[in-house]
């Protein structure tokens, strides 16, 4: 073993760690992390690795194009490795399920984004962002009955809590981000969470024990 | 001072240039076994990776220590135990649902059990750490305490049970157990550990102070007078009401939970015994920012403890960042101070 500088690589200074997945099955179960900086008071995305394999740098552009291409993110003025959002905020929330989703990707998907208008198994029929300006989504379903209408409103809420959105009390169909702009290829990525939005927090919980070690009277048996 | 002589003084309770920052267990992360490509559960086995992933705490988090033995199951597996190795981003664990005692005759602690290949990667590993960075750092090895032996060899329940139905047979037990303790102690010794984690998992849930001072403070005496380097002694949960009588044992450390507040815990052990820990892990380490856990430093050091450090091993998906910023706090500390 030698860890005299040099031979040795190291940690590197990338700010703040948002997100990690910890085993990519895709990549050698290597680990992938989402940083995040703030030099100039606006958030910029990094998709990195620690992992120096041949193999890793590929899968590393092809998750930093996904964030492109599927979720509105784009290259930042300082560093093109760096992703922003166009509007300057960090949607850090949403930014964050949706990377664990994205690294689910094998290398060889195709990347297009996804439709604001998509099915919904519960209603029974497509349901809809509909882009209102502003920031501001309204939900509608293809069909006009009491299943559809429920459903509605609960994807809008299961944005509200995926996305750090805001509602709107008189209008419980509406959701809007507050930065006041759209992004649609967000959304339209996170629809199939905010459709079971319970799902995807139980997969955070579950992510959240792996890797925590407990004393052998409290293991699991 | 180098590291090693901060630390090896810290725990003696001597002067110190600054506070160490010390991990009596695992400050290993996913991303850090990427970084030196020394992953689990390769790196719980192998001793060479062992090492690799174990110098990461000195070479990247700017610790004072090096421990290399990330779990809690190396001699359990080479006495026998079922092991479920798992992955890379989760620990190895016995298969305490698959007891192999359960009478005390039932015990048997092979005479080369050192010799396993379990066990003896960690002497491996610290051999080759020792080499590599001399005195430079304290390496810290790890024998597991005879109540945590219980556990595993017994199963939970039937070894709690024991202790209650039956003290006689529960003390015969932790009796035998001991000789494993006291082997892979002294062969870490001889491998160059400068100071051991003894872990015993008395924990504040499912054992009051009382049992405490019923069945291992006087064996934890006998530890302490036996192997003869620093002993940090480790037991998670909410132990306040015990720390009176770990301060009777001798050892020269008690790694302590973040469920204990370091005033109070500084107040009870009076100079005793050193106190190292305390930085809460799931929450702050895991789940919060680098200030976060410099005020968790600060709140340590205003007290006075005299080793800061993780409550216990850190999950293994913690961020590199919130382990840098527990030296960073200590220094900021000293330099205002």
């Amino acid at each position: 073993m030698d860890t005299s500088t040099g031979n040795m690589p190291q940690t590197l200074d990338l700010g703040d760690r948002v997100e990690l997945h910890s085993m990519d099955k895709h990549c050698g179960n290597i680990s992938i992390a989402l940083y995040r900086r703030d030099d100039d008071g606006c958030p910029r995305f990094l998709v990195h690795t620690y992992r120096t394999a041949n193999e890793v740098r590929a899968r590393i552009m092809f998750l930093t194009q996904a964030l492109r291409t599927l979720l509105g993110l784009e290259d930042s003025s300082v560093d093109a490795a760096w992703l922003c959002f166009p509007c300057g905020q960090g949607h850090e929330r949403a930014l964050k399920r949706a990377f664990l989703d994205i690294c689910k990707l094998p290398s060889d998907s195709a990347l297009v984004p996804k439709p604001l208008s998509q099915p919904d198994k519960k209603a029974g029929c497509d349901v809809a962002a509909a882009p209102a300006g502003d920031g501001m989504y309204n939900m509608q379903a293809a069909e006009q009955n009491e299943l559809a209408a429920r459903r509605e409103k609960a994807i809008a809420r299961g944005y509200i809590k995926l996305c750090d959105m805001r509602g709107d009390e008189t209008e419980p169909t509406r959701i809007a981000f507050d930065c006041g702009m759209s992004h649609d290829a967000l959304i339209g990525f996170l629809t199939y969470r905010a459709q079971n939005v319970r799902a995807a927090i139980r997969e955070e919980e579950m992510a959240a024990s792996r890797g925590v070690l407990a004393a052998p009277g409290q293991q699991d048996p | 001072m180098t590291s090693r002589q901060r630390v090896l003084a810290a725990l003696n309770r001597e002067p110190v240039d600054r506070t160490p920052v010390c991990n009596p267990t695992s400050v290993a992360t996913v991303e850090l076994m990427d970084l030196v490509d020394a992953h689990f559960p390769d790196a719980n086995r192998d001793a060479e990776k062992m090492a690799r992933l174990a110098a990461t705490s000195y070479t990247e988090l700017g610790f004072d220590t090096i421990m290399p033995v990330f779990s809690i199951i190396q001699e359990s597996s080479a006495v026998g135990c079922k092991i479920q190795w798992e992955e890379k981003d989760n620990w190895p664990t016995v298969r305490m649902t698959e007891p192999i005692w359960s009478e005390p005759d039932d015990i048997r602690i092979p005479a080369d059990f050192v010799k396993h290949p379990d066990a003896k990667c960690v002497l491996d590993a610290i051999r080759i750490l020792k080499k590599e960075f001399g005195d430079e750092v304290a390496v810290i090895g790890k024998t597991m305490g005879p109540w945590s032996m219980g556990y595993h060899c017994f199963g939970v329940e039937r070894f709690l049970l024991m202790s209650l139905d039956d003290p006689d047979m529960t003390r015969t037990c932790l009796d035998r157990m001991k000789q494993s303790t006291i082997e892979y102690g002294i062969a870490q010794i001889e491998a160059g550990a400068d100071a051991l984690t003894l872990p015993d998992h008395a924990t504040g849930d499912l054992v009051s102070g009382e049992y405490y001072e019923r069945y291992l403070r006087d064996m934890h005496i006998e530890f302490a007078e036996t192997l003869k380097v620093p002993i940090i002694l480790h037991i998670c949960g909410r132990t306040v009401d015990r720390m009176e009588f770990i301060a009777q044992t001798g050892m020269a450390a008690f790694h302590y939970d973040s469920k204990n507040n370091p005033a109070e815990s500084m107040e009870v052990v009076a100079g005793r015994i050193s106190l190292v820990g305390n930085i809460n892990n799931p929450e702050t380490l895991f789940s919060k920012g680098p200030e976060d856990v410099a005020a968790e430093v600060r709140a340590n050091l205003d007290a006075g403890v005299q080793l800061v450090g993780p409550e216990c091993a850190i999950p293994l998906q913690t961020s590199i960042e919130n382990l840098k910023a527990i030296p960073r706090a200590v220094r900021e500390w000293h330099r205002a101070a």
